[in-house]
C-alpha cells in the first residue's frame, strides 16, 4: 500500500518534471506541487513518500528560504521514522541554521525527536548562525557581502545592484561562497545610493538567504546631495533660503532704519521781514 | 476698490518723500532800505564747527562780489519776489551752513548785508538779518529824506 503510494508520487512527480521542463517558467509552481505532495504524504505518516518527495523538491532548485526550512523539516521527521538519524539530524540543523528558532510537531513520539534535539543541541554550543549582510565600500566601487555559514550550505552568492532611480534591469553578479565578497558595482563610487538584491544559494539553486527582492529592493549609501548642476536634483537646501531670507530681512531693517532716521528733505521759502 | 488704495498708498508714498518747506526770512532795518534796493540774492556756504564766527569775512566778500566756496544759491532776484514767497533754496543739506544775504541797488552795488549761521534741520526759522553796507551810509547819508515809495507801492509797480 505504502509502496503503491510511493509510486503514484513518482508518477506525479515524473509529470511534474516532464512540465517543468517543457515550461522552465512555471518551475515554482511544480515545486510547489512537488511541497504540497509531501506534505499530503506525511499526512498519510507515509514517511518514505514524504522523505522522496522532499528530497525531490530540494532537488528541483528555486525554493524560497522558508520553503528551504519546511522541506528540510520534512526530511528531518521522515528519516526519524525511517531509521535513519544521521540524514535526520543533518536536516535539522540545516532548518535550525536557516530558522534558529524553529520547532518541531510536539505531538511526535521522543524517537523522532531525538534527532531534532541533537541539532538543537549542536547549534546551543555555536555562537554563530547562518547569516548575511551588506556594506557599502565606497572606496572599492562596491558592496561586501559579508557571510556568516558555519556548516557551508550555500554554494553560491547571487548580487543584483543598480543605481537608485534608474530604469534599468538589475546588475548581476555570482561569486561563489566566501566570508568576505566584494561586488563591483556600475556607476559607484559616483552614485549617491544603491539598490540591490543579495541571495544565498544552495548547490540546487535553492535560496537560502535573501537580502530585498527584485520587486523591492534594499538600498544603501548616502543621502542625495542638496544640489547638483545639471542634474536630475535641483532641490536648495534650507541654509540658502535662510540666508536669503537673512539678507532680505537686513536690508528692510536697512531701508526701515534708513526712512525712519533720515531728514526729510527742507526747502527754504523766502520772506521778507521789517525790524 | 483695490485701485484707489493703490493710488492713495502711492500719493502717501510720495508726500512722505516730498519734503519740508521751512522760511528763511531776510529781516530789513526798516522800509525804505527795502525801498531803495532792487534785487537780493542769498549764498548757502558750508562751514565747520570751528567756524562758526566766519560771518564777517564772508560779509566781506558778500560785498566785493566774490564769495568763494558756495554751496548752493539763489538767483538775484527783485526783493518783491522775495516778500511773495516766490524765491527758494530747494533740498538744503544737512549740517551747520551760512546763510549769507546781500541786497543790491539798480546799480549792483551792495547796500544790505547779512549773516546766519545755522543748521536748519535742527535750528528755529531761519532769519537773516541785513545791516547796511558802507556804500548805503555814503548813499544815503543821516538825515535823508525818506523815499515817498513805500513797500506795496514798489511791490505792485507803483515806483
Amino acid at each position: 500500500m505504502r509502496g503503491g503510494l510511493l509510486m503514484s508520487g513518482r508518477m506525479k512527480l515524473l509529470v511534474a518534471v516532464l512540465l517543468g521542463t517543457a515550461l522552465p517558467a512555471g518551475a515554482s509552481a511544480q515545486t510547489r506541487d512537488i511541497i504540497g505532495e509531501a506534505e499530503e504524504a506525511y499526512l498519510n505518516v507515509d514517511f518514505d513518500a514524504t522523505l522522496a518527495l522532499a528530497e525531490e523538491a530540494l532537488e528541483s532548485g528555486r525554493l524560497t528560504p522558508d520553503r528551504v526550512v519546511r522541506v528540510y523539516e520534512l526530511i528531518g521527521v521522515a528519516a526519524a521514522a525511517s531509521g535513519d538519524e544521521d540524514r535526520a539530524r543533518d536536516a535539522y540543523k540545516k532548518m535550525l541554521a536557516l530558522q534558529p528558532d524553529s520547532t518541531v510537531d510536539t505531538n511526535l513520539a521522543p524517537r523522532l525527536r531525538a534527532p531534532f534535539m541533537e541539532a538543537r543541541g549542536f547549534w546551543s554550543t555555536r555562537s554563530d548562525t547562518f547569516a548575511a549582510e551588506v556594506r557599502l565600500v565606497r572606496q572599492q566601487s562596491g558592496l561586501r557581502v559579508l557571510l556568516t555559514d558555519p556548516i557551508s550550505m550555500a554554494t553560491e552568492i547571487r548580487v543584483l545592484t543598480r543605481v537608485e532611480g534608474e530604469m534599468t534591469p538589475m546588475h548581476e553578479t555570482r561569486v561563489p561562497p566566501s566570508a568576505s565578497a566584494l561586488i563591483e558595482v556600475p556607476g559607484l563610487p559616483d552614485a549617491d545610493r544603491i539598490e540591490y538584491v543579495v541571495q544565498v544559494l544552495d548547490a540546487n539553486g535553492n535560496r537560502l538567504f535573501d537580502l530585498g527582492t527584485e520587486d523591492e529592493p534594499n538600498v544603501v549609501g548616502r543621502d542625495p546631495r542638496p544640489i547638483v548642476v545639471g542634474g536630475g536634483d535641483r532641490r536648495i537646501p534650507v541654509w540658502v533660503w535662510a540666508v536669503v531670507g537673512g539678507v532680505i530681512a537686513a536690508a528692510a531693517v536697512g531701508v526701515g532704519l534708513y526712512f525712519g532716521l533720515r531728514h526729510e528733505p527742507i526747502t527754504l521759502q523766502s520772506g521778507i521781514r521789517f525790524e | 476698490m483695490t485701485n484707489r488704495c493703490g493710488a492713495i498708498a502711492l500719493l502717501s508714498l510720495l508726500a512722505s518723500c516730498g519734503g519740508l518747506d521751512e522760511p528763511i526770512d531776510l529781516l530789513f532795518p526798516s522800509g525804505d532800505t527795502f525801498v531803495r534796493v532792487e534785487t537780493a540774492q542769498i549764498f548757502v556756504v558750508e562751514v565747520g564747527p570751528d567756524e562758526v564766527g566766519s560771518c564777517p569775512e564772508l560779509l566781506s566778500q558778500a560785498e566785493l562780489g566774490a564769495l568763494m566756496n558756495t554751496e548752493q544759491s539763489t538767483e538775484a532776484r527783485p526783493v518783491c519776489e522775495f516778500d511773495r514767497g516766490l524765491v527758494n533754496l530747494p533740498d538744503v543739506a544737512e549740517g551747520l551752513k551760512a546763510y549769507v544775504a546781500v541786497a543790491r541797488a539798480a546799480s549792483g552795488t551792495v547796500y544790505l548785508s547779512g549773516c546766519a549761521i545755522a543748521d536748519v534741520y535742527a535750528d528755529e526759522p531761519l532769519v537773516v538779518t541785513l545791516t547796511p553796507t558802507q556804500a548805503y551810509r555814503v548813499a544815503f547819508p543821516a538825515g535823508t529824506a525818506p523815499p515817498s515809495c513805500t513797500r506795496e507801492l514798489k511791490c505792485a509797480g507803483g515806483c
